[in-house]
């Protein structure tokens, strides 16, 4: 790839060459290269850490497709808001809320938001209506809140059919009309390893998580909305995909209640945001009115997990209207989001922010992949020299007892004895006698001794043989059972034992040996002069004599064993050694002897392979980490030249454009008059400056509440942040003068308009 | 008072039970422990340590949990259940760092054991209910004495709105001293733990150390909050076999009555999905005091029961005693089949070369008896060949000559044996070494078939340091039976040959002097006649034939007797071999086997 050239570059951000080429193009590739490395990277052992290596794959290419890639893509692309948080903390009613209009449906029934819903701007319905982000959700268009209605009382009714109805729909007759597989393909079309979609089917794998896109005049132009499930829930599905959409996000909404705000899981996930610096809002509902001690505890909560500049809005406990909140309670955060609009760099220190932390984070999640990938070779390692380690043993003692002479005790020695008499043929005339008369009984009864022997040595070196192999499998396999990663394996119990095949590998083996040895006796012997004499003993006989001699030629034996097994050893080579001379022998030997340690060393190798195999052909290298690490470099590199570039763009064109508008862009001003049912205009016409917006804590009314009964409250607030950090402290004064202008023009007039 | 007594007698009963079950259980881990996995055994151990700490304890308390996340309103149910405020509440999460305990018992010595039984339990904060409460119940029945005591104090239990919001001017109240009194003697203690899903990770320790310990688990939810993953996921389906649970779907006045009807239902639905069959779902409020007093005559009658202690005790000893018996896998079928000894035997009879020592001995014996009893112009012959069982080392045993009229038992052979003596034939060789070992793991493999592989590894490790081919050999070689023995019948035959061939050579000498005589020209006409044939002609025939003819006949003898003691040594080093497999190989793996059967009947015991 040319990533691969360029990174010796991006080893050393010195060098780097200025603006266009380490731009977000640049970028964007080095993402492609990352996402390609990671589809390659498997986590097939089963190792302590490759559950959570496996989820975090699955994040990080989730966050790419989802969202890294589009973002880098297209910067201009409409900014996603993903409204998320526990479960019935009433994220869906907020939404509603703040559209002023039933897109998405709320419920007293948990878990209750099971697709989510993406509310755009019509005028941004091009960068939606493709698979641009998001690519493994299907997609349902244009379902209203009208259309919505209708489905509830099925929902409530049966909400485990649910899913099966939501298939069955899809395929009868959503999909054709509504669905999009026709759409044209998006920019960036990858394919997920894991995810088995490919963009020329999107629906047909996705099985039933889809992506409700509904366009809304209520949003703002350049903002989407989604509408996630719980991060808590009890729907493992649920809580995955609300993971996967937080990760997409450009901002977090995040919604917890008074009840629930100490939450571990939450704050588990608020954390996440912190570590890949997510831009983040948090919004505590249902507030009790008089419990205002909740907001100021969670504010010190969040300065303690680095959420200092997350600004935290304030519903408080009411009945609903119509199943929505008043809409004076969620102006502040109808507000704030259309002034994230059009503020002049507002938007793009949002996006930039988030996508430069995500882009750090998925660099330092590679890393972290690096890391278990490493862990995988260690287990793949640990298992093999397991099964190494088992059948070396099992090969060196194979080895021992073919050279030592221990195999020829027993049933050898004794058949040898049958075959040569009295084991000391070569030292007497009456040995001779023996032997001869051995040889006409032999020859009288039709049946000769030596084929005997060989069966003999067959039947021992395969006992032999048979038990090392299955020594080693026990071995292995206990040794695997032991280990995490070799537990899964363990599961096929056939590898506790040896393989079936070994009886027919090994026989075949043994007999191939003894061929090879006749052969080579019949060869030596016709090639010499010795024939006369080789025909005398027979082919057989200094066959047998041969493997002895094989079996006994480097055995250092003592004492009483080389009495034994030396003596059959020695007689044996007597006998070769008068027929073919003493060098010609020691070759014989060392040729058998080579030709038995080359043919059991494939047997047992052929044993092992049976652990091994499955092991290699996971596909670890060493090269997978080398090349994660080098690519989470690039990735660094790359957002640390971009940190520096678009401010001076950004910069630039604030200066150049727009020298001295109050707002980024006039168009989307005209627009706001329908933003969030007219809070948001209502709130650009009260201002004169959108310089700045910051606020830690910020009250919407109650429903019951008048301006008057609603300033105590913010009172309070002011007091308990006095306490707090210098520069926050510093805007004080002016918010706080300020206030009662727009409480009043917003809260005062906003209720007519709405009622018009 | 008979109910009384039957109630003790109830309790009695439960409380064997437990003992039984707490034995049982030890008994289970005492067999398993070398392979039963280790959570297994550390949840079982701790789960040991807890009954039998609880039993040591006052039985005659009631330990109620109040157990819930964070903000669910454990404190402020425990508050209205008391009829004070006892426990801290507060909108702050979260609230509960502080265990808290409410005993109801009006004895001194009662409040000395729930003392003691609060200590055990880490409780440190009690409070006593006493007769001078300051909200005592009143006189209209217990649905409005906990209706009103629901209502004290509550306005502080947050969550909720103003506008419900009552104030604490409770009516005074006095109790129906029946009742009251029932209750102020039950032996009933609340704890309000600290719960378990908020940032705080003490919290939960806490919890999780209490709800293992508590007697009834009350489940304290709400309506925001009732299908959290972590409390069906990680609590509820913990606690899937106890019989007294109670959820509790509290604030449910934030509700109306329709969402709170399928709140309720939706609640069971999950219990249902969790496992949970036993538990009693109710809808309380400490706002509007809904619920309340069903919660607390729930409590009373558990208390007043006694039951709880035993049962949550048994509940618990029954989840480790199934988890133990799901580890050791199913029941072991009792035919106990003799087919895989029958083939260790046989193998290992073969490894130690029985079949070989038996071929010799039925040659030696021939090659032995064809001396004895063979012809003796011809016999000699087989004095060349070498003793077949002296090539395997075994020629010792062959019986001296001298020996010859002795009976088989003479102990002058068993001088000659050296008892640890190894037969030449196989020393520790490798093929005997690896026909052995094969043997031994195709007995254990067929023996534990079917079992749980963590205890077939334990076996097969047990097994492993019998090194079976040294006993093997000395079995073999020192077996008595190999001693061969001189029949009578060879002393006859060997008379007889002796005597044939006397007659024969007679014969022969006979004819050479009439021959001689005949060259001689000496008259020999009048050479005795017997039947018209002459007599030196008969008897050289007749010594010849008869000698040959015993000769033949011994043989075939001779075939019959090798035969009759090769399959008698046969036998004898069948069961001798037999009797090493049955001591090193059959026991132990039959022992590690009822090992394992007594660790199932038991962990079936405690799991019953």
């Amino acid at each position: 790839m040319d990533n691969a050239t360029s990174e010796p570059e991006a080893n050393e951000p010195g060098v780097l060459p200025q603006g266009s080429s380490w731009g977000q193009g640049s970028l964007s590739q080095a993402t492609a290269h990352a996402q390609a490395l990671l589809s390659d990277v498997s986590f097939p052992l089963e190792t302590v850490d490759a559950e959570k290596a496996r989820e975090t794959q699955r994040h990080a290419l989730h966050q790419i497709t989802d969202y890294v890639q589009p973002r880098l893509q297209n910067e201009q692309a409409p900014v996603l808001v993903v409204v998320g948080g526990s479960t019935g903390s009433g994220k869906s009613t907020l939404i509603n809320s703040l559209l002023s209009e039933r897109v998405t449906l709320p419920g007293a029934l948990r878990p209750t938001t099971r697709n989510p819903v993406l509310v755009h701007n019509p005028r941004d319905a091009q960068w939606f209506d493709s698979l641009r982000i998001l690519p493994t959700l299907a997609r349902e268009v244009g379902t209203r809140g009208k259309d919505l209605t209708g489905a509830i009382p099925a929902a409530l009714s049966a909400p485990s059919a649910r899913a099966g109805d939501a298939a069955d729909a899809l395929a009868s007759n959503t999909l054709p009309s509504n669905t999009l597989p026709t759409t044209p393909v998006p920019p960036v079309s990858p394919d997920l390893p894991d995810a088995p979609a490919s963009p020329s089917s999107p629906v047909a794998n996705r099985g039933t998580q889809e992506l409700r896109v509904v366009p809304s005049d209520s949003v703002p132009s350049g903002l989407a909305l989604i509408d996630s499930p719980d991060v808590d829930s009890m729907v493992d599905s649920n809580r995955q995909l609300a993971q996967q959409l937080l990760a997409a996000a450009d901002l977090w909404l995040f919604v917890t209640t008074a009840a629930r705000y100490a939450d571990a899981v939450p704050w588990d996930t608020l954390r996440s945001a912190v570590a890949r610096d997510t831009e983040v809002a948090i919004v505590i509902d249902r507030v009790d009115p008089g419990a205002m001690d909740v907001v100021t505890d969670l504010r010190s909560m969040l300065d303690a997990h680095g959420l200092h500049e997350s600004p935290l809005f304030v519903i408080e406990e009411q009945e609903l209207q119509d199943g929505l909140i008043p809409a004076p309670a969620t102006a502040h955060i109808a507000q704030w989001l259309t002034w994230l609009m059009v503020a002049p760099g507002e938007r793009d220190r949002v996006v930039a922010g988030t996508r430069n932390g995500a882009v750090e984070s998925l660099a330092r999640t590679i890393e972290e992949l690096a890391v278990h990938v490493e862990t995988q070779l260690r287990a793949q390692k640990t298992l093999v020299d397991i099964a190494d380690g088992a059948y070396a043993h099992a090969y060196e003692s194979v080895r021992a007892a073919t050279s030592d002479g221990t195999l020829l005790r027993g049933e050898v020695l004794r058949r040898w004895q049958d075959y040569v008499g009295t084991g000391e043929l070569m030292r007497g005339v009456e040995e001779k006698i023996a032997a001869l008369r051995d040889r006409v009984s032999a020859y009288v009864r039709g049946k000769s001794a030596a084929p005997k022997v060989q069966q003999a040595v067959g039947d021992t070196l395969y006992a032999v043989v048979k038990d090392a192999c299955d020594r080693a499998a026990e071995e292995t396999y206990r040794g695997w059972f032991a280990h995490p990663a070799g537990k899964s394996f363990a599961a096929n119990t056939s590898l506790a034992t040896s393989s079936g095949n070994l009886h027919d590998l090994l026989s075949q083996e043994i007999r191939g040996w003894q061929a090879g040895i006749l052969e080579l006796i019949s060869e030596t012997g016709a090639e010499k002069r010795t024939k006369a004499r080789a025909l005398a003993f027979g082919t057989n006989g200094l066959g047998v004599a041969l493997m002895i001699v094989a079996f006994a030629s480097t055995g250092g034996l003592t004492g009483v064993e080389a009495g034994i097994a030396g003596g059959t050893g020695i007689a044996a080579q007597k006998l070769l050694e008068s027929v073919f001379g003493e060098d010609a022998v020691r070759k014989l030997a060392r040729d058998a002897q080579a030709d038995l340690e080359r043919r059991m060393l494939a047997v047992i190798e052929q044993e092992k392979l049976r652990y091994v195999r499955p092991l290699e052909v996971l596909g670890l290298s060493q090269e997978q980490g080398t090349a994660l690490r080098r690519s989470a470099r690039q990735l660094h590199a790359g957002v640390a030249s971009l940190v520096q570039s678009p401010r001076k763009a950004s910069t630039r064109a604030d200066s150049d454009e727009l020298p001295e508008s109050r707002f980024q862009d006039r168009d989307k001003v005209s627009q706001a008059a329908k933003w969030f049912g007219g809070a948001g205009d209502a709130y650009l016409a009260s201002q004169d400056s959108v310089e700045s917006y910051a606020g830690a804590i910020l009250y919407g009314t109650a429903g019951i509440g008048s301006p008057a009964s609603a300033s105590p409250l913010s009172n309070t607030t002011q007091a308990a942040n006095g306490s707090r950090s210098n520069s926050e402290s510093a805007e004080e004064p002016g918010r706080a003068s300020r206030a009662p202008t727009w409480w009043k023009k917003l809260f005062g007039g906003q209720r007519q308009d709405n009622e018009q | 008072m008979s109910v009384r007594t039957y109630e003790n007698r109830e309790t009695k009963r439960r409380n064997a039970d437990v003992k039984m079950r707490i034995e049982a259980l030890h008994e289970a881990l005492d067999h398993g422990k070398g392979w039963l996995s280790e959570e297994v055994v550390s949840r079982s151990e701790q789960q040991l340590a807890i009954a039998r700490g609880r039993l040591r304890q006052s039985l005659d308390h009631t330990v109620v949990a109040l157990a819930g996340p964070t903000g669910a309103g454990k404190s402020s149910l425990l508050n209205a259940l008391a009829g004070r405020q006892v426990s801290k509440v507060s909108v702050r999460r979260p609230t509960t760092s502080q265990t808290m305990a409410v005993v109801w018992d009006s004895s001194v010595e009662g409040r000395g054991h729930a003392s003691k039984l609060l200590d055990w339990l880490g409780v440190a904060e009690r409070n006593y209910v006493t007769e001078e409460a300051p909200n005592s119940p009143n006189t209209e029945g217990k649905r409005s004495v906990l209706n009103a005591l629901a209502q004290t104090r509550s306005g502080t239990a947050g969550g909720d709105a103003g506008a419900k919001r009552r104030d604490s001017d409770v009516p005074k109240a006095v109790s129906s001293p029946k009742k009251h009194k029932d209750l102020l003697n039950s032996g009933l203690i609340v704890v309000d733990l600290p719960d378990f899903d908020s940032v705080v990770s003490q919290h939960r320790v806490r919890a999780d150390h209490l709800t293992a310990r508590a007697d009834v688990l009350v489940w304290v939810t709400d309506p925001q909050k009732y299908a959290d993953a972590i409390f069906h996921h990680e609590y509820l389906r913990k606690f899937k076999s106890h019989t007294d649970m109670l959820v509790v779907l509290n604030q449910v006045d934030r509700l109306s009555a329709k969402e709170k009807e399928q709140c309720l239902s939706d609640i069971r639905r999950l219990l249902v999905k969790d496992g949970i069959s036993g538990a009693t779902v109710l809808a309380t409020s400490t706002t509007t005091g809904e619920g309340l007093s069903e919660l607390r005559s729930l409590l009373e009658i558990a208390s007043a029961r006694r039951a709880a202690q035993g049962n949550s005790l048994i509940a618990q000893l029954r989840d480790c005693g199934r988890l133990i018996a799901e580890e050791c896998g199913s029941v072991p079928s009792r035919t106990d089949s003799d087919q895989p000894k029958a083939q260790l035997v046989e193998s290992l009879a073969q490894a130690a070369g029985v079949n070989a020592i038996v071929d010799a001995v039925y040659d030696s014996s021939l090659r032995r008896s064809h001396i004895a009893t063979g012809w003796p112009l011809t016999s000699w012959v087989a004095r060349l060949r070498k003793d077949p069982l002296r090539n395997l080392g075994l020629a010792s045993r062959w019986l001296p000559q001298v020996t010859k009229s002795r009976a088989p038992q003479t102990p002058l052979s068993d001088e000659v044996i050296i008892p640890t003596s190894r037969s030449s034939r196989a020393g520790a060789d490798a093929a005997t070494l690896a026909r052995t070992s094969q043997a031994v793991r195709a007995y254990v493999d067929a023996a534990t078939h079917g079992a749980p592989i963590a205890w077939k590894l334990e076996v097969q490790r047990d097994l492993k340091e019998i090194d079976l081919s040294d006993e093997l050999d000395s079995v073999v070689a020192n077996s008595p039976s190999i001693r061969l023995s001189r029949p009578r019948w060879w002393g006859v035959v060997g008379v007889l040959h002796k005597v044939f061939l006397a007659l024969l050579i007679a014969g022969l000498v006979w004819l050479a002097v009439l021959a001689i005589a005949s060259y001689l020209r000496l008259d020999v006409s009048n050479t005795p006649q017997w039947m018209g044939f002459p007599i030196p002609t008969l008897l050289t025939l007749g010594g010849l034939s008869a000698g040959i003819v015993l000769g033949l006949v011994s043989r075939i003898v001779s075939i019959v007797y090798a035969r009759r003691i090769s399959s008698r040594v046969y036998s004898q080093l069948q069961s001798g071999v037999e009797e090493l497999a049955h001591r090193t190989v059959v026991l132990p793996v039959r022992e590690v086997r009822e090992k394992r059967e007594a660790c199932l009947l038991a962990a079936l015991v405690a799991g019953r």
